[in-house]
């Protein structure tokens, strides 16, 4: 955001801030404070339109959130453990609704700590109910204030911005998909369209996040919002298929063993026609094309002068770029009905499949790292209580809200180190007890109340940014209490500068409920996982998955989940390793050693749907082979599990590359005796599933060489947090 | 030796065990960092636990010779 746009976002949060305290004041609410809660919670946002989506959901979590506080208060009232038990479990489900659907998260957020409010109100005739309906009154207040404001001073909006965040992916893809038909010419190298590639995913996360909030704000986005969903399915599947695609390019040993390929041409210039035709549709222009289906054929087989590796790396292009050809010409026909630039004949020129629903009964998978989490803000709410009731130390009911809420904020980041906050907390509240002590008595008309509570907010939205205002948001509204008449309590404030502490002393120690707060300890845990879960998958018998039984189709599904999750994760806990402590600990190497799980990731799913693909084989020498080379690939990753890291090259090396070796021997010689028993689906299928296989061992070694570099060996010291 | 009282800020009160608490947490913070900066931490079992150890000892230390509680 620029200084003149910071500026006038900065102001208008001061205004409505001040604003609402006015009113609650005038028609004398309950709480003051929780309206201004809610200006400073979406004013925290980048955008009018998008603070607006905020703020509605502000309201329904609210909304929500009152429902399950008075039902907590009025089935646990008289059970001081039942009426724990049921907030914890309320908060809980909160929690992990909040963690697991990234669009809702900030509605399941509202709903889970407001909830702790209206709770620990009680069950007396100025209690729960009470609290509940002045809080979404308030809140709902706050919400339109806002909205006037951003409306009427300054409006700022978002329309456009999907149309311009597309047109510039288009870009960047039709600029991709030229750079790689070089690459597959030989003219050019690889590492030219990584950058691309990079670049697409970023404009792709800026897609999705312009769609969420035009959807919000633009009818037209809104009506058309499934066909808009399916262009970023479609996006994502594009994606997908590219990282495929380029570690296939990789592993060819040569590139100019493809050999003259006109119909590599003419497939690129298709594909190229189709994405210039996208953003002329995008643009608005009216597009005269035709359309052609292009398909690549699999013609390596007869080809002996290239290596049998090499044919299935050919293989594995081949059918990449089919997928990809389909993906587009699908995007063509949502791109038409999105602009509705329907012409009859165009759309009867393309044929599209349309996606097949796979049958049977889908299960959400748990995941492990949102249950910890939501496992974690239910302790924290639990053991917060029960200091509450039997200690009662300094910040009394606080150390069941505030503890809930922070956890709430820290649930999903457990790698930030709660206690770093610790200073920030006292400065803020240092400086806002100075407001608290030596302004607010002095003040007896609103007008002055006002100022100070502009000048307060302003200074935060125009200075502060992330965490930062956050923090002093917090403490300016938890401290700088404004009722009508005012009272001032100087214990209270004190007793906040010990809770502080003391609270983010006990959030870090229940940290070490869940796991080890020390992220090279989670990093290495994370590790473990993804080559359990790459052991399992890769063990799994091809089969048609839907004859299995619940549990077995529950275990495939989370261990692919896993496997698609986990890198992220190691990512995160990889970037908060302390480069103090680990000194030989560079974070590029593991983002290295992310990039090399992820294509690992991309080569098991080539690989297992080669082996869906090739289970009606009926030569028994091919089975055999490819189930040695399974076995050998289950050993390799089992035995990481369980052996100490600094032993992985030599150990895996040795497993993968000699065997390597033996089976393309063998290999050589089972194509020689069956070249005449195989036909050409068979030849065709037999070189994908040995591309499958090589396209993991490749991805294997690739790991191997990336983690030697690492210092596991320091990472599994013991350490002082 | 000296009786234990409170102690004062002003007219702020607050409990001897309070200060002697807060010492022994920044006492077991060096003496932690210390500790890991000679990587001596990789010989204890399970280091969270002997922090909330080192901090015991600490506060009783120093409220037994500095801040009597």
């Amino acid at each position: 955001m620029d200084k003149k746009t910071k500026l006038k976002e900065a102001i208008k949060a001061a205004l409505a801030f001040a604003l609402v305290y006015g009113i609650a004041l005038k028609v004398n609410w309950l709480s003051p404070s929780w309206a201004g809660w809610s200006v400073a919670a979406i004013a925290a946002t980048s955008s009018g339109a998008e603070s607006l989506a905020k703020g509605f959901l502000r309201a329904r979590g609210t909304v929500l959130a009152c429902i399950a506080g008075i039902a907590i208060i009025s089935l646990g009232a008289q059970d001081r453990w039942l009426f724990a038990f049921l907030t914890s479990a309320w908060l809980f489900f909160a929690t992990y609704k909040m963690l697991a659907n990234k669009k809702l998260s900030y509605f399941w957020f509202c709903a889970a700590y407001v909830s702790l409010v209206i709770t620990a109100a009680g069950p007396s005739p100025a209690g729960g109910f009470y609290l509940a309906v002045f809080r979404t009154m308030e809140t709902i207040m706050g919400i339109v204030v806002y909205a006037l404001i951003s409306v009427f001073l300054w409006p700022r909006t978002n329309i456009g911005a999907v149309k311009k965040s597309l047109s510039v992916q288009l870009g960047t893809q039709t600029g991709l998909f030229q750079e790689l038909h070089k690459v597959l010419r030989g003219t050019d190298q690889l590492d030219h369209i990584k950058v691309l590639a990079r670049q697409q995913v970023k404009q792709l996360g800026e897609f999705s996040q312009s769609l969420k909030v035009e959807g919000f704000e633009n009818y037209q986005i809104q009506e058309l919002l499934p066909l808009w969903n399916q262009f970023e399915n479609l996006n994502n599947s594009l994606l997908r298929s590219l990282d495929r695609l380029f570690g296939a390019v990789e592993d060819l040993s040569s590139i100019d063993k493809l050999g003259p390929r006109p119909d590599i041409d003419t497939f690129f210039q298709e594909i190229d026609n189709r994405f210039k035709a996208m953003s002329g549709l995008f643009s608005g222009n009216e597009t005269t094309f035709e359309f052609a289906e292009v398909k690549l054929t699999i013609n390596s087989l007869n080809r002996q002068y290239i290596s049998h590796f090499d044919k299935a790396v050919i293989t594995i292009i081949t059918a990449e770029l089919n997928k990809i050809e389909g993906i587009s010409r699908d995007m063509v026909g949502l791109a038409l009905d999105l602009t509705d630039s329907k012409k009859s004949d165009q759309k009867n020129a393309i044929k599209f499949d349309k996606p097949k629903k796979s049958r049977g009964f889908h299960f959400p998978v748990l995941d492990i790292e949102y249950l910890k989490g939501s496992f974690y803000v239910s302790s924290v709410v639990i053991i917060g209580f029960v200091i509450w009731f039997y200690v009662n130390p300094p910040g009394h009911s606080k150390w069941y809200i505030m503890g809930g809420v922070l956890a709430l904020l820290f649930a999903g980041v457990q790698q930030v180190k709660v206690v770093k906050l610790v200073i920030p907390f006292l400065i803020a509240m240092f400086l806002a007890s100075l407001i608290y002590v030596f302004v607010l008595p002095e003040l007896s008309m609103f007008y002055q109340l006002g100022i100070v509570l502009f000048a307060c907010m302003f200074a935060i939205q125009y200075f502060l940014s992330g965490v930062a205002t956050v923090v002093f948001t917090l403490v300016i509204i938890q401290l700088i209490i404004i009722n009508n008449p005012q009272s001032y309590d100087a214990s209270n404030l004190l007793n906040g500068f010990v809770f502080i502490p003391m609270l983010m002393l006990y959030l870090f120690g229940m940290s070490y409920l869940t796991n080890s707060p020390r992220p090279e300890k989670a990093l290495l845990l994370l590790v473990s996982r993804f080559f359990k879960s790459a052991k399992y998958m890769i063990s799994e018998q091809t089969g048609d998955t839907e004859s299995r039984s619940f549990l077995d189709q529950y275990k495939i599904a989370f261990y692919q989940y896993e496997l698609h999750t986990l890198p992220v994760k190691i990512n995160a806990w990889g970037k908060a390793i302390d480069k103090e402590l680990f000194p030989n600990t560079d974070y590029k190497k593991i983002e290295a050693l992310v990039n090399a799980l992820e294509v690992l990731v991309l080569r098991m799913e080539t690989l297992m749907e080669a082996k869906r693909g090739s289970q009606k084989n009926t030569l028994i020498e091919l089975i055999e082979t490819g189930s040695n080379w399974n076995q050998r690939l289950v050993r390799t990753f089992e035995s990481w599990d369980k052996i100490p890291q600094e032993e992985v090259k030599g150990y895996s090396s040795d497993l993968v590359l000699k065997r390597m070796e033996e089976l393309e021997e063998k290999l050589k010689d089972f194509v020689t005796d069956n070249e005449d028993k195989m036909n050409e689906e068979e030849g065709i299928q037999f070189y994908y599933l040995l591309g499958g296989y090589r396209g993991v061992t490749e991805a294997t070694l690739s790991y191997v060489s990336v983690a030697d570099q690492l210092d596991w060996k320091q990472w599994k010291e013991e350490r002082f947090q | 030796m000296s009786v234990p009282h409170e102690i004062h800020i002003g007219e702020v009160y607050m409990p001897p065990m309070l200060l002697a608490g807060i010492l022994g947490v920044i006492a077991a913070s060096i003496t932690a960092r210390l500790l890991n900066k000679y990587r001596l931490s990789k010989y204890f079992f399970y280091p969270p636990l002997v922090t909330v150890a080192l901090i015991v000892i600490y506060s009783v230390i120093i409220g037994w010779m500095i801040v009597p509680f």
